[in-house]
């Protein structure tokens, strides 16, 4: 069907966006079209604003407004224990556990020669700088539990000054999970790592 | 453990058709280009996840259609089972393992044992070395599933070494190291199993080598890494220690070929006959007869798990043989299992079959 143009162009912009296919692009370009315009003018406002302000924390490459994120400057947070993750939207699986009090290091993706990414296309070298010895106790490496997650947890482990502890994250059965129907690398990996009773 | 029934959408030379088995012999009849095989190709697919005769399954899709679908019904015991498994020209897959959808068609297999016999199978004797490998890795998958995802991450890490050597620039070598440690990690279980399986097939492939040609030269299979001298240690940590040191040797050979030049992508299952690579030596009859003892050892160490004895599929194997061979084949088929024939002659068959299948027109008829 011929849209106007500039219809077509919203389209086209809303598809590329992940998880968005033409048809869920067609549907939200006519909400867009058709919602009080307020509310379309709110959002081309807030994304340009987010775009503006928004950069990478100095110290941690979490999204940041300032020269640090909030969770860099956060006192009550404990300095001492680093959380390594590929991207700023791992933070926030941590964050809602509510549980995890330390803060955070986002490499912003993960090493892989195949798709030309070397360490110095990652946030690491600040990582360098903030595991100078004695002022990490812990640092856990929560890489995904991919074959390139791996590789960029081993990588890292080799820079890791000896009276730091280093950690990953467990692997094995989600909360839940039903033992029957779990696959059995996943069973294996959980028999594996299991802990004392 | 028994197939019930195969429904193929677009599979191959089939617009659409069913089939509907019986427990013991199969017989498909039908001339050349009827499409016997490709039924077989597509219990194979469902079964083991990939396809005997193509890389990519988009091949697989019939000419003028965007997608084929081929779902498998069968039972173990009481249970019944169903696998599917499709594929569209965009390379889109989709499986089901009793209604539980995924992606990879790796994991259809370890449900549903499965022995195919091709007139292909001659390259596992005569091919390059890496026809060898996938024989054993598929049979390793089939006796033990959890060698599928080992093998996926080895191949992968593989891939990502072969970039790192490839730029070349490597400041501090690190990710090399890095990625050695990783390879070899990953290669240790895989080698372990290729070894014990070698182990575990030299008996009866020679033994059904010599029960079907009737000759009397001795069959012998040898596992030969890619690690310099011969007397591979089988486990662990002397494992380890001489990837490690191979991996070492071959540091600066590996960079100028900027490809990684050991692990178990490189090594080779070497059939010697009489003492000599039967890959260079065996003769046209002689490299039949090993590639069908190749295939009904597999079924043999497939047959010593109770649930699983496999369902054999038989692609024209008989037509090729001489009658005193044929009729020795026929004697060494294990007995009571299910299998399906595909012949467009009823009388290359030295036995009974159970039901007969006419393919014709694009469609099947069930004679009596």
């Amino acid at each position: 069907m011929d849209w106007s143009p500039r219809v077509e162009a919203l389209v086209r912009e809303l598809s590329r966006l992940p998880g968005v296919g033409r048809r869920s692009a067609q549907r939200l370009a006519h909400h867009l079209l058709r919602c009080p315009e307020d509310q379309a003018r709110l959002l081309a406002k807030v994304i340009e604003e987010a775009r503006d302000r928004i950069r990478p924390c100095a110290r941690c490459g979490n999204y940041a407004e300032e020269e640090l994120c909030p969770l860099c400057v956060d006192p009550r947070r404990d300095h001492g224990i680093l959380l390594v993750v590929e991207k700023p939207s791992d933070i926030a699986a941590f964050e809602t556990t509510g549980k995890y009090r330390g803060v955070y290091h986002v490499l912003g993706g993960l090493l892989s020669p195949l798709d030309g990414v070397g360490p110095d296309r990652l946030n690491i070298a600040t990582l360098r700088e903030r595991l100078a010895p004695g002022t990490i106790r812990e640092i856990v490496l929560a890489t995904p539990a991919s074959t390139e997650g791996d590789s960029t947890a081993m990588y890292l482990q080799r820079m890791v000054p000896a009276d730091t502890r280093v950690t990953r994250l467990a692997r094995g059965l989600p909360a839940g999970g039903e033992l029957e129907y779990s696959d059995s690398l996943t069973v294996l990996q959980a028999f594996e790592g299991r802990i004392p009773a | 453990m028994r197939v019930r029934r195969l429904h193929l959408t677009d599979f191959r030379s089939w617009r659409e058709v069913q089939l509907e088995a019986h427990s013991g012999a199969n017989l498909l009849l039908g001339p050349n280009g009827s499409g016997k095989s490709n039924l077989l190709e597509a219990l194979h697919v469902c079964a083991l996840g990939f396809s005997p005769r193509s890389r990519s399954e988009r091949d697989l899709v019939r000419w003028g259609a965007d997608r084929f679908v081929t779902r498998l019904q069968a039972s173990r015991g009481e249970t019944p089972l169903e696998l599917a498994a499709s594929c569209d020209l965009a390379g889109r897959k989709e499986t089901r393992v009793d209604g539980t959808p995924g992606r990879l068609f790796s994991r259809l297999v370890g449900h549903l044992s499965v022995v195919g016999l091709y007139p292909e199978d001659l390259q596992y004797v005569r091919g390059g070395p890496e026809l060898r490998r996938s024989y054993l890795d598929a049979l390793s998958c089939q006796l033990d599933p959890n060698l599928v995802e080992p093998l996926r991450e080895y191949a992968r890490v593989v891939k990502q070494r072969n970039a790192c050597l490839k730029e070349g620039d490597q400041r501090d070598g690190q990710m090399l190291e890095v990625l050695d440690q990783q390879m070899i990690e990953k290669a240790i279980p895989l080698l372990e199993a290729r070894m014990d399986l070698v182990e575990r097939l030299v008996e009866p492939v020679a033994r059904l080598h010599g029960s079907l040609s009737g000759e009397t030269e001795s069959v012998d299979l040898f596992y030969r890494g890619s690690y310099g001298s011969e007397d591979l240690p089988r486990r662990g940590q002397a494992l380890r220690d001489r990837l490690e040191a191979r991996g070492r040797a071959l540091r600066n050979a590996e960079s100028s070929a900027q490809s990684t030049l050991f692990g178990p992508h490189r090594d080779e299952l070497t059939i010697l006959l009489a003492g000599r690579p039967a890959r260079e030596t065996a003769s046209q009859g002689q490299t039949r007869t090993l590639a069908i003892a190749l295939r009904l050892a597999s079924a043999e160490l497939l047959a010593l798990h109770p649930e699983r004895p496999p369902v054999l599929l038989l692609d024209d194997v008989f037509a090729e043989l001489d009658g005193p061979r044929r009729e020795r084949l026929a004697k060494l088929l294990p007995r009571g299992g299910q299998s399906f024939l595909c012949s467009p002659h009823r009388a290359d068959l030295p036995f009974e079959v159970d039901r007969t299948f006419l393919l014709e027109a694009g469609a099947i008829r069930e004679t009596r």
